[in-house]
């Protein structure tokens, strides 16, 4: 009786060491050794293996969304699902706010994108960039490199012209808004 | 003290872990029976929640990593700063239960 339940212990790390992979690289690089032996613990302190998986499985639920939406892929799958949603109600409403939607949809991946390096720029720039580009001239700089390139681009094509404004509206906005959330967030861990 | 006031209140995940470590470095497994005793079973932290909580820990210079000597064990430590925040929140939290007291006593 002893030896089945041992091989039933081998077969559920066995089977949390593959549900491991479901977790981002980053996170299991750091943990994956600390995770197994966790779970050898909690089942060697479990009252049985009903109740470990249970325990197990509430826990993974919780923690892979977690994980995950903090990664490259996992925040641009839910920037995606959102630009999908609008785009499928402003096809389900056909008219005049289609276009808009449309520069929504580029602001707001130009926004995102904008946020998420910034906030990694910022992070590690410190040491890797001049001390000009942090600085409130060389922000000005780009910024009127921005405006620069969309005033030309608008110029040269005309027909996109309200598009690439508002994508740049909303593109500012946002990037302004993400970055006061993530550092909102890290505030409240 | 200041910027561990600054931090706001704290989940309760985040504070049960400060609480766990205070003068004792424990390991993962270690923080998560401390955490079930300290809460009498209401918070049962599971491994995948515990080190997503305890990297953004680290991350806020709440917590380090003080002996990784066994990858599969290790030890983490409260820093200053992560001493200021527990007892911040726990004077944040005695201040609402004195508050709640008052107004429940004064219906």
């Amino acid at each position: 009786m002893p030896q089945q339940r041992q091989c039933g212990r081998s077969r559920s790390l066995a089977i949390y060491g593959l549900l491991l992979e479901l977790y981002p690289r980053t996170y299991l690089r750091r943990h994956r050794e600390e995770l197994l032996q966790n779970f050898q613990d909690l089942e060697r302190d479990s009252p049985s293996t009903a109740a470990l998986w249970c325990f197990i499985l509430k826990d993974m639920a919780v923690s892979l969304r977690s994980e995950f939406i903090r990664t490259f892929w996992g925040q641009t799958m839910v920037v995606f699902m959102i630009l999908s949603l609008l785009l499928g109600i402003a096809h389900r409403h056909p008219g005049k706010p289609e276009p808009y939607i449309w520069s929504c949809f580029f602001g707001y991946a130009l926004g995102w994108f904008a946020g998420w390096f910034g906030r990694d720029w910022r992070m590690s720039s410190s040491s890797r960039f001049p001390n000009f580009v942090r600085s409130f001239r060389g922000q000005a700089t780009m910024l009127l490199c921005v405006i620069t390139i969309v005033l030309t681009t608008s110029a040269l094509f005309p027909d996109l012209q309200e598009r690439l404004v508002l994508a740049s509206c909303y593109g500012a906005a946002l990037a302004w808004f993400s970055g006061w959330w993530k550092n909102y967030r890290r505030m409240r861990l | 003290m200041s910027k561990a006031k600054s931090a706001g209140p704290l989940t309760p995940a985040v504070f049960h872990i400060l609480l766990a470590l205070y003068r004792r470095e424990r390991h993962g497994y270690d923080i998560m029976l401390q955490v079930k005793e300290d809460s009498r079973g209401q918070v049962k932290m599971g491994p995948g929640t515990l080190y997503g909580s305890l990297d953004r820990m680290i991350g806020a210079g709440l917590v380090v990593e003080s002996n990784k000597q066994d990858p599969r064990r290790i030890y983490y430590k409260l820093t200053a700063l992560g001493q200021a925040a527990l007892r911040a929140e726990s004077e944040r939290l005695s201040s609402v239960a004195a508050m709640a007291r008052r107004h429940l006593g004064a219906t």
